[in-house]
């Protein structure tokens, strides 16, 4: 419990410095959200800078920094001035398609990256392996997006699969919502598939080769048995570090694939934000995504914590 | 010997060769050739011989770990009485096994008796090795070393084999553990009657556990004899070379 407690301590003071560093690093860019219509000339100089200061663009970096902490202590994460309205309920509308998109696809990552990691490493020189493992080159080799690009292409040419969106319009069924996640779940799981066998592989076929593991093959013990009971736990310390991991990149892919398919998640958000300079939207996003991260890796090593008595810190 | 042999081996060959990612094989290291040997019931044979002579091939042909391509190995008894205590025990335990599991296991492949009865009968093989039913739940980041040793010998006499192959088992311990270690197998052939092949570059320890040594170099067993005959019978510059090395070493 103690253990946890330090670990939530220091997940505070790292979104606590990511915030920091976001105030800072948007002083840095040129502009803000007034400078297109600045730059389109119709609105008066006069109007604009009453529009700043009228939304505290003006006033000093401590200052809105302190006032972005009060409005997070108010769960309005700052005042979107595209929307006109608090950040909060922007993203908590929208957290839930990433996060059901992300989940999805790392959950069946996992899922195919296991048994056909463990299955790869037990045949380690054969020629099935080889196969797989040049496979797996050449879909690391291939960008996430351009993927998304076929399948999408490939959605639209043969009308199998809608081409973008959350739902059809009017339809609301499970069914529905299969269909449309199914491109950019299929997208995310292929990109993170490879890595995963990968690691999988490795981690199964050092765990394979250690002592112990031949000291129970000489015990004649059954190579499942042997693959399932005695190699797997121990190949799972690095593997569920890597859980952690993998939750937070493919949150930062999942981010481009929404926008490619117009999946209602944080990714389109996020982009409009950045071209239209809405700071506090774009500041919103960078600490959801940072807290998936931190979570990410507190459940792997909680769960870490969990599955080796070694690992007491 | 004859009747009283527990361990026959007769023309034992072993090439390595290497996979072809196609599929097709090519031969490789030759690392054993033409292998002649017996072990009585009870007692030590001493396989000695330089790092590749092919020593660790042997045991692992023994073992079951390697298909040898030509000769035979006939053993009174089930495969499974056939034990392999390795180079490093204490690597060969299970990090995530408890001392119980990692001593049951044999136990549970086999489908050999009742829960409760496993549990007495790893208590009785860790008795048996001078370790106290105390440990049964720690694992093995918990246990000393000289533990660990004897947790893979407890392991080794859970199935009561009839050969114990130990694979330069007791090589890199400190001298003092070496001696409980030796004493304790000593005293387990003694009680239990086992036989051990010991396999080992180290001819002084064998001089001392072993009823008869047989000198392995480049694949082929070169002289063998008991301990006191082999520099007198010794026929091969390797059992010189190895005979002098332990002079050296000895004073």
């Amino acid at each position: 419990m103690r253990y946890v407690a330090r670990r939530l301590m220091h997940s505070l003071l790292l979104l606590a410095g990511v915030s920091v560093l976001s105030f800072v690093f948007s002083e840095l860019a040129p502009g803000d959200y007034y400078s297109e219509l600045q730059a389109e000339g119709r609105v008066s100089a006069a109007t604009l800078s009453a529009l700043r200061s009228q939304n505290g663009l003006d006033r000093p970096l401590p200052l809105r920094y302190a006032i972005w902490l009060r409005s997070v202590a108010h769960g309005e994460f700052g005042y979107s001035l595209a929307y006109q309205g608090p950040v909060g309920p922007l993203l908590a509308q929208r957290i839930p398609g990433t996060l059901l998109l992300t989940c999805l696809s790392t959950g069946l990552a996992w899922l195919l990256a296991l048994p056909i990691g463990v299955w790869s490493a037990a045949n380690r020189g054969y020629q099935y392996d080889t196969i797989l493992k040049v496979s797996l080159s050449i879909l690391l080799s291939i960008p996430e997006l351009l993927l998304a690009i076929i399948l999408l292409a490939i959605a639209v040419q043969t009308g199998w699969l809608p081409a973008g969106g959350m739902h059809s319009p009017g339809g609301g069924s499970l069914i529905d919502l299969l269909r449309h996640l199914a491109i950019p779940v299929t997208v995310l799981t292929l990109g993170l598939l490879p890595v995963l066998i990968r690691h999988v592989r490795s981690a199964v076929s050092e765990a394979m080769g250690s002592a112990f593991a031949l000291a129970a093959a000489a015990h004649g013990i059954p190579r499942r048995r042997l693959l399932l009971r005695h190699v797997l736990p121990v190949a799972l310390n690095p593997l569920i570090s890597l859980l952690g991991l993998s939750l937070g990149s493919l949150l930062s892919a999942s981010l481009l694939v929404e926008v490619l398919v117009g999946w209602p998640g944080l990714g389109p958000l996020f982009l409009e934000a950045i071209f239209a300079r809405d700071f506090a939207v774009v500041l919103g996003v960078v600490m959801v995504s940072t807290s998936f991260l931190i979570a990410g890796n507190l459940v792997a090593d909680l769960l870490l914590y969990r599955a080796d008595p070694r690992i007491r810190v | 010997m004859g009747s009283d042999a527990v361990l026959t081996v007769r023309g034992l060959s072993k090439t390595y060769s290497q996979r072809r990612w196609w599929g097709g094989t090519v031969p490789g290291i030759r690392a054993l050739h033409d292998i002649n040997f017996t072990v009585a019931r009870g007692r030590t044979l001493a396989v000695v011989g330089p790092s590749g002579s092919g020593k660790t091939t042997l045991a692992r042909c023994l073992a079951g770990l390697e298909q040898p391509e030509a000769g035979e190995i006939q053993f009174a008894g089930a495969p499974v009485e056939i034990q392999l205590i390795f180079q490093q025990p204490a690597a060969s335990l299970n990090p995530r096994f408890s001392a119980a599991e990692v001593v049951e296991e044999p136990l549970v492949i086999q489908r050999r008796g009742s829960k409760p009865e496993r549990r007495d009968r790893a208590a009785l093989a860790l008795e048996r090795v001078g370790l106290s039913r105390t440990i049964l739940g720690r694992r093995s980041h918990q246990l000393s070393g000289g533990e660990r040793q004897r947790l893979a010998i407890a392991r080794a006499l859970i199935v009561e084999p009839k050969l114990i192959v130990l694979d330069e088992s007791l090589s890199g311990l400190d001298i003092r553990l070496q001696e409980h270690i030796a004493r304790l197998l000593a005293d387990l052939q003694s009680r239990l009657g086992i036989s051990y092949i010991l396999i080992t570059h180290d001819l002084g320890l064998a001089s001392r556990l072993a009823a008869e040594i047989a000198v392995l170099d480049g694949g082929h067993i070169v002289d063998c004899a008991p301990p006191a005959d082999l520099e007198s019978r010794s026929t091969h510059p390797a059992t010189r070379e190895l005979i002098a090395a332990s002079k050296v070493l000895a004073v």
